[in-house]
């Protein structure tokens, strides 16, 4: 098992060192110099300019050390700096870093509870009441982009009711309360498609599992019915239930700037989609290779969670 | 110790019922085993399964009883039947590979049964489990114990079924074509370990197979089905030394043997008709070589036969007990065998 898992890390660590190089080779390879394109076209005309910014982003440097550089930088962390202030890219990383995680775990959270719960209740009612009422609620979850239910939370929850608050990130350690309230909204809207997902795989892998031999073996052994769904047949199911989950979650590392946006909660797609927007290099290139990290570490971890669960894999 | 009487389970298809066993009568002693033979789709695993009631959802018993030591298990409630599975009758399927869950070691799937059904310490449970494990020839218990049933082969993981099944003693066991997807000579191995377990522990087997060599090996008694109809019942040396039903005929007849080698093997022509075309009168008509009009109209019943005084059977060809007859028997008889070596 420990074979296995240093194997996964391993892999995580050569695809991130993948994904540092393609990041590395854009902005080389991207036509016209990096230095005025970094400028942009009005600064970029004076060679003065041209000339400061090649010194700072290390272009005169030879290719190969550039490169080295470049990936001994990634791994600590040094991304650089921003192109129009001095404060350093990991600055920035760093403070949207929490704020995407704790959104993605808490819908992470609520998509799971809520969609496993459902696929079971739906799995052993088949064809009944409740069965079609999870199935409708996982097609209307489905169906519905996230900012049609966001917009129909804030106008239901905030406006009309006036319960929570609309929009806005309140620190958690100046008001703990306010920062709960403030995530709620936007994790049930994000969690919303969740819920769909992981209920209509619980279901479909629960009443797969309930078609397989061994159940029959179970019940001639006299097990109740309750063990048997719980301790065998939902222990199956739960192996490709996870992975749904955790590809769930790689997505919304990156992902959610739809809700970022409309509940002002800044977290990395909004730092990427502003820093496309203002063309500054540096910034977009840590957090693409942050968001990409996330993605391959969480891949890896599911893989390693999936050994856990499936002897047969190990 | 067992007896089934009139048992019929339907199915619903399509909102109607249709009776996919009929009318089964079966009585099994302690120690004996019986064997019930025939096809795929003669209702022999169906049978099975009404006794466990652990039929499909669309499947429900709907007449009959089944007296087990002087109760009517149909009458079970959920609760009481299964204290009865996996304690008092247990039972093993077709295909040992996927009849264990594969996320738990083989132990442990052996200790639930005890888990659910005894009251012993978490050791004694550990201990019994190994030694159960010994008594079905698994070499080395301990490392068995810790495996996953992916990590053994067919043989293997079909004796650490039997060693759950066995867990808590039981007085039945029911075998629904143990060594079907066994190979032969693990087949052989698994035959002879039911043979002995039987043996040293009185033990009451109800085999289900279609393979007639099974049958030679391990049967008491024997019961012919046919479309979910016992077509024949008789001991094992009178089945297969004087079959009396067409259908046993054919089917003793269709077994290859070295002496009949360069000869086309006899099959019995067409197939077992579904569950919701059967013919009238009786059911295996169309595939008969010996049918007459009467069979086309009246359904012939299981009665005895005049010349062997425990051997039954459902045929207007033969004579029975109670039976009426179209022709002499003598010719018949004649005319079966003919049929049989003309079609070889």
């Amino acid at each position: 098992m420990l074979k296995f898992i240093l194997k996964q890390i391993f892999v995580a660590i050569i695809q991130i060192l993948i994904v540092a190089t393609i990041v590395f080779s854009l902005l080389r390879f991207m036509p016209g110099d990096p230095a005025v394109l970094a400028l942009g076209t009005e600064r970029g005309s004076d060679p003065e300019a041209v000339q400061q910014m090649r010194e700072q982003l290390g272009l005169n440097e030879p290719f190969l050390t550039q490169f080295a550089d470049w990936i001994a930088g990634v791994f600590q962390l040094d991304f650089g700096q921003s192109l129009f202030n001095n404060v350093q890219v990991w600055d920035y990383l760093a403070s949207s870093i929490p704020k995407t995680l704790e959104l993605a775990i808490a819908a992470i959270i609520i998509g799971s509870v809520v969609g496993v719960t459902l696929g079971i209740l739906a799995s052993i009612n088949r064809g009944g009441m409740i069965d079609k009422l999870a199935t409708s609620i996982a097609a209307i979850g489905l169906s519905f982009p996230v900012y049609i239910t966001g917009t129909a939370f804030v106008l239901i929850l905030s406006i009309q009711f006036n319960l929570l608050p609309s929009s806005g990130y309140v620190d958690f350690f100046d008001d703990p309360i306010g920062h709960l309230k403030s995530l709620i909204m936007p994790s049930f809207a994000i969690s919303l498609p969740l819920i769909a997902s992981i209920t209509r795989m619980t279901r479909s892998s629960m009443l797969e599992v309930l078609d397989r031999d061994f159940v029959r073996t179970l019940r001639a052994k006299g097990l109740s019915e309750k063990i048997i769904l719980i301790r065998h047949v939902l222990r199956n199911a739960v192996i490709s239930v996870v992975t749904v989950i955790g590809l769930e979650m790689a997505n919304l590392i990156g992902g959610t700037v739809l809700i970022e946006y409309m509940f002002n909660w800044s977290g990395l797609s909004t730092l990427l989609v502003d820093s496309i927007n203002s063309r500054d290099y540096p910034i977009i290139q840590g957090a693409v290779i942050i968001i990409a990290s996330f993605y391959i570490l969480i891949n890896r971890t599911v893989e390693i969670i999936y050994g856990l669960m499936d002897p047969r894999t190990r | 110790m067992l007896r089934i009487n009139n048992l019929t389970t339907s199915f619903k298809i399509n909102k109607k019922l249709y009776p996919a066993v009929k009318d089964i009568n079966i009585t099994l002693e302690k120690g004996e085993t019986l064997c019930i033979v025939g096809e795929s789709g003669s209702g022999k695993t169906i049978t099975s399964l009404s006794l466990m009631q652990l039929l499909p959802s669309n499947g429900e018993i709907s007449s009959g009883e089944i007296i087990y030591k002087d109760q009517d298990i149909t009458k079970f409630g959920k609760k009481k039947m299964n204290k009865l599975r996996g304690k008092s009758i247990s039972m093993i399927f077709q295909d040992p590979m996927s009849a264990l869950d594969p996320v738990y070691t083989c132990g442990y799937q052996i200790k639930e049964v005890l888990d659910f059904h005894e009251n012993y310490t978490n050791e004694e449970k550990v201990e019994r489990v190994i030694s159960l494990l010994k008594q079905v020839g698994i070499p080395h218990p301990k490392n068995i114990y810790n495996a996953y049933p992916h990590e053994l082969s067919g043989g293997m993981c079909q004796r650490v079924v039997i060693a759950m099944a066995l867990a808590c003693d039981p007085d039945l066991l029911i075998a629904d074509e143990p060594t079907t997807a066994l190979d032969v000579t693990i087949q052989a191995k698994i035959l002879k370990l039911l043979n002995d377990l039987k043996e040293q522990r009185n033990l009451s087997i109800l085999l289900i197979t279609h393979d007639l060599g099974v049958v030679a090996e391990m049967a008491d008694k024997v019961i012919v089905m046919y479309a979910g109809e016992v077509v024949e019942v008789a001991d094992i040396n009178t089945l297969f030394d004087h079959p009396k039903h067409p259908y046993t005929k054919g089917l003793i007849g269709s077994v290859a043997s070295i002496s009949s080698k360069g000869n086309q093997l006899y099959s019995i022509p067409g197939k077992v008709p579904s569950i919701t075309e059967m013919p009238k009168g009786c059911r295996f008509n169309t595939r008969c070589p010996l049918a007459s009009d009467k069979c086309f109209i009246e359904r012939p019943e299981l009665e005895f036969v005049t010349d062997h005084t425990s051997q039954e059977v459902r045929c207007w060809n033969v004579d029975t007990v109670g039976g009426k007859q179209n022709e002499p028997a003598s010719l018949r008889n004649k005319k079966c065998k003919k049929t049989l070596s003309s079609q070889k």
